[in-house]
């Protein structure tokens, strides 16, 4: 019984100890989280049920479910999820395909792997603002690149000016887009990729698998987690797209290419309404992680690939 | 305890008494106008304002910054200005956005009035100018009466800022172009679809109009509607007695719509911004090109000059709709600073009134005409031998009444956005009455 006891005492003692350890290692992070996320969180969650024009010291009035009325009656706010489905439906349908095929190219074994590895990285390493102004500089239908091959082929035929036509010019972003990331989605099925044991490929290709067989029986199953990271990333990285729409249509014209991240930023800087943008932002939040659970739950581990 | 009673009230009146002469004492100081000959010990001042350091064919810019670096020098250990000026419009009102959400506002800042500022004005977060014009006069009086339109705001009493740049919408030409297609200058709207209409027949193309920075359709819808319906549309369409999708409104949009439609605007409107819209008229691939004043400095600082060097350049009036109202223009007052009062001391404010008039003296802006010739504010008194000035001054000095932009009288502040965004749908197929609706729909979403 001492003895007993003497080894609870210590045992306590170090429970204690590591209980007060671990609390001051946590701290940091937490207060961190705390005064970057969950305050602001909280702050636009609180805004979004009230009026404030942004000004220092004016009266935040509070307006109840308004703003989410208002936002959700707003025809603008619709066109802009119906771009933000645009990009989704181009990231899933173009993207996913183009950067697994890369992904599967590159883990291949061709001699001057590592240049093309590096040459379809490249245009995720120029900065969305450069391939922007890059690509709304090759469009142009003044100086642009048809123009440049018009010129050069002796003809004069009009050149439509794409990024100005309505679902034309979002579906234009969108490609640009999925040029620009191809290379950075790659990486994520490249590293999914490598990680199958050749073991396995070698042993289907014995019994006569072909190819394709391997990839659909082998290859796709086993990169579930690949194809997991990526929907996730896609969806929600799609929700909240504003860098590469704002630099090449500034959500125009006639707000026609906006997106709801382009609404929440134009509601508040230039249209003062800090707590509409709050709403937006909190909508966008709720979107984000739904979709986010959906998709984890579609991928869950015990449900197999449908092909 | 009599004694202690009577002790403690003679020392409670005395320090009643001495604590009015301390406030007293105060509010002399307080209501001091004279910056230049007050004290200062170390302020820092921070000014917002839309120029670039280092810039080689801004001349405004290199002129602010050779002021700037002077006016620390001569200020050393008493007042030191820091510049925090973005050149880029958007990020630049954004960043003044945010400033005053959070309180933490800039010392003086460039803006260019009517709604845009106009919170500011009502929260009481800007400086009101008027005890300091009336102690220095000869500052005020520097200043064109039509460029205080800037700093004046319905309902408010006081004079809110000092505008320094001026401008007025104008018709650029080419003189060869014109020629070579039998065209003459236009002077009246139908004058200019019939100029149009012999260029591109001449294989020539009349415009290549930009609205990519989305201001220059809302920009020529408020000149036509002015030279349509006279200077009293701006205040009708403001109070609701004239709405942006009547009759009127649609008419000057149909006006717009038809010039597109004949191909007489160009291809690319909305990839197209102002400065490749300048550029292709300085080479000579359009005919006309519509836009501020400001242009006389840009064309003669360019780089292309063959054009201007050459004097074949012109430069008139936008065509009138209604010959009646010929001389009315759209234009005034610019560029205005504007002083903070938000979280700043009296010191600072006091420096920062001495700064910004040490800006804007008729000998400091005719400095700054010489290294950007253009329209300012003040009453510049040098000529700069740039003709394209020379010809705007004639103009301007012949108007018989002008108005801003048509946004700016709105009390809706969304206006400017609104209205901008929505024009751009006229370069997309909407229909002239769509546009209108279409403003209309948004600003009541605004409300």
């Amino acid at each position: 019984m001492p003895k007993n006891s003497s080894v609870h005492r210590v045992k306590n003692k170090i429970d204690k100890k590591d209980i007060t350890v671990t609390i001051l290692f946590l701290i940091p992070a937490i207060l961190i989280c705390a005064v970057f996320i969950i305050y602001p969180v909280i702050d636009t969650f609180v805004l979004s049920f009230k009026k404030w024009n942004g000004m220092f010291g004016a009266v935040k009035q509070w307006i109840g479910m308004e703003n989410y009325y208002k936002i959700l009656t707003d025809k603008m706010f619709w066109n802009a999820m119906l771009n933000s489905v645009y990009f989704m439906v181009g990231g899933f349908i173009i993207l996913m395909p183009l950067a697994f095929g890369l992904a599967l190219l590159v883990t291949s074994k061709i001699k001057g792997i590592s240049l093309f590895r590096t040459c379809y990285f490249l245009p995720c390493m120029l900065g969305t603002t450069a391939v922007a102004l890059m690509w709304t500089f090759i469009l142009n239908p003044n100086f642009g690149v048809f123009h440049v091959i018009e010129n050069w082929l002796g003809i004069d035929l009009p050149i439509p000016d794409v990024l100005a036509v309505k679902t034309l010019n979002i579906w234009i972003v969108i490609l640009v887009n999925n040029w620009m990331y191809a290379g950075y989605n790659m990486l994520i099925f490249a590293a999914g990729l490598v990680a199958i044991p050749e073991t396995l490929n070698e042993a289907a290709a014995l019994d006569g698998a072909s190819g394709w067989q391997r990839i659909r029986y082998i290859t796709l199953p086993l990169m579930k987690n690949s194809f997991k990271v990526f929907s996730i990333l896609c969806i929600t990285g799609c929700l909240k797209v504003f860098d590469i729409i704002w630099a090449m249509t500034r959500g125009g014209p006639n707000d026609v290419s906006s997106t709801p991240s382009i609404m929440l930023y134009t509601q508040g800087f230039s249209y003062k309404f800090f707590g509409r943008s709050s709403a937006y932002g909190v909508i966008l939040l709720v979107l984000g992680v739904t979709l986010s659970i959906v998709t984890n739950h579609i991928l869950r581990e015990d449900k197999d690939l449908v092909m | 305890m009599k004694r202690l009673k009577k002790a403690a009230a003679i020392c409670l009146a005395g320090f009643t008494a001495l604590s009015t002469v301390g406030v007293t004492g105060v509010y002399a100081e307080e209501a001091n106008y004279d910056v230049d000959n007050m004290e200062f010990e170390n302020v820092e001042l921070r000014v917002a304002f839309r120029f670039t350091r280092d810039s080689e064919i801004d001349g405004q810019a290199k002129w602010y910054y050779e002021m700037v670096d002077q006016f620390n020098q001569e200020n050393e250990g008493r007042i030191h200005v820091t510049d925090e000026s973005i050149s880029t419009e958007s990020d630049y009102l954004e960043k003044l956005t945010t400033d005053f959400a959070s309180g933490d506002v800039p010392n003086a800042f460039v803006e260019y009035g009517g709604s845009r500022v106009k919170e500011y004005v009502e929260a009481g977060y800007l400086l009101d100018l008027t005890s300091y014009l009336e102690k220095y006069p000869d500052w005020k009086d520097g200043v064109q009466e039509f460029a205080w339109a800037t700093t004046e705001f319905d309902g408010v009493e006081g004079t809110y800022g000092i505008p320094w740049s001026a401008y007025q919408l104008c018709l650029y030409y080419n003189k060869d172009l014109l020629e070579a297609a039998g065209a003459q200058e236009p002077e009246s709207w139908d004058d200019l679809v019939d100029a149009c209409g012999k260029l591109k027949e001449a294989g020539i193309q009349p415009f290549n109009y930009s609205d990519k920075d989305n201001y220059h359709y809302e920009h020529l819808i408020g000149v036509l509607a002015l030279k349509a319906y006279g200077p009293e549309i701006a205040e009708e369409l403001a109070s609701d007695a004239e709405s942006y999708n009547g009759e009127k409104m649609v008419a000057i949009y149909q006006k717009m719509k038809d010039m597109i439609d004949a191909g007489y605007w160009g291809d690319a409107i909305l990839s197209t911004d102002v400065a490749t819209e300048r550029s292709m008229f300085e080479a000579g691939q359009a005919a006309f090109f519509i836009d501020g004043t400001w242009n006389c400095g840009t064309f003669q600082n360019g780089s292309d000059r063959t054009l201007f060097d050459a004097e074949k350049i012109g430069v008139t009036r936008v065509p009138y709709i209604d010959e009646a109202y010929k001389t009315v223009e759209m234009g005034g007052g610019s560029d205005t600073y504007y002083i903070t009062t938000l979280n700043q001391s009296e010191e600072e404010i006091a420096a920062t009134v001495k700064f910004i008039k040490y800006l804007t003296t008729v000998n400091a802006i005719n400095q700054m005409c010489e290294y950007s010739p253009t329209t300012y504010a003040e009453k510049v008194t040098i000529d700069t031998g740039n003709y394209l000035l020379n010809d705007v001054n004639v103009i301007m000095a012949e108007n018989t009444d002008s108005r801003l932009n048509l946004p700016n009288y709105d009390t809706n502040s969304s206006a400017t956005d609104t209205i901008r965004n929505s024009l751009q749908a006229l370069a997309t197929g909407a229909s002239a009455q769509e546009v209108g609706d279409n403003i209309v729909d948004k600003m009541s979403a605004y409300e």
